[in-house]
């Protein structure tokens, strides 16, 4: 995992919540992932959506594919005939 | 928080998939919530995905999208769970994606799974047996 390590400082008060925190073998890094993504999606909720379709459409732009690129010649939305691909790809890896 | 499956992950992906349109509208629907996918999914996603130019897509998506990973942390405990609700159902043969989507449904009561599968529906329950909230409507 590509991670970066975060210093935060806590007053007293804090610093006892912690503690009582990691004795009941709560983990204080996960404590901190879960407020920011909880802060970052009522951000999200706060403003405006993002425009997905410009997104999408940018990126189609960006990384077009080939023009000889063959269509899948399988059904990915038929789960069996998915799986049955798959299946078809390993093989030959294992024999 | 939307957790999305790989089937709409890699229709987002290839405009030649049929149900691309859809998936789009579904993004559009879903555009204010925050994202999250499973090492899983993406696995699936890149067998689908074979070449450059989709796995560049997909990759950018990711990030433009802030698609975030799940679950968090990598803890032994989420492998035994996928196992137990994998063992629950030997008729069906759901996969390995299958199962962590539907652990981690369990996991956080506020998550909503965006699949086009429709054992999601009918069959599969969350490991305490209720049942999967979906973000989409079938389609």
């Amino acid at each position: 995992m590509n991670s970066r390590l975060v210093n935060v400082r806590l007053d007293a008060e804090r610093l006892r919540k912690a503690q009582t925190l990691r004795d009941r073998g709560v983990a204080l890094s996960d404590v901190l992932r879960e407020a920011i993504d909880e802060r970052f999606a009522a951000l999200r909720r706060s403003g405006s959506p993002p425009d997905v379709r410009t997104i999408v459409r940018r990126v189609f732009e960006q990384y077009p594919d080939p023009p000889d690129l063959p269509l899948r010649d399988y059904a990915l939305h038929d789960r069996r005939a998915a799986r049955r691909a798959i299946r078809r790809k390993l093989r030959p890896a294992r024999a | 928080m939307i957790l999305i499956d790989t089937t709409p992950l890699v229709a987002l992906c290839d405009a030649r998939d049929s149900k691309h349109r859809t998936a789009l509208k579904h993004l559009e629907s879903l555009a204010a919530e925050q994202f999250a996918a499973c090492e899983a999914v993406l696995t699936e996603a890149c067998f689908h995905l074979p070449h450059r130019s989709q796995r560049h897509r997909l990759r950018a998506l990711l990030h433009e999208l802030g698609i975030q990973a799940l679950p968090l942390t990598h803890e032994g405990a989420f492998w035994w769970e996928v196992f137990d609700w994998l063992a629950q159902y030997p008729d069906h043969e759901p996969d390995w994606a299958d199962a962590c989507l539907a652990v981690l449904s369990g996991r956080d009561k506020e998550l909503k799974v965006w699949t086009y599968d429709r054992e999601f529906r009918t069959t599969w329950r969350r490991p305490n047996g209720t049942v999967i909230p979906m973000a989409v409507e079938s389609t």
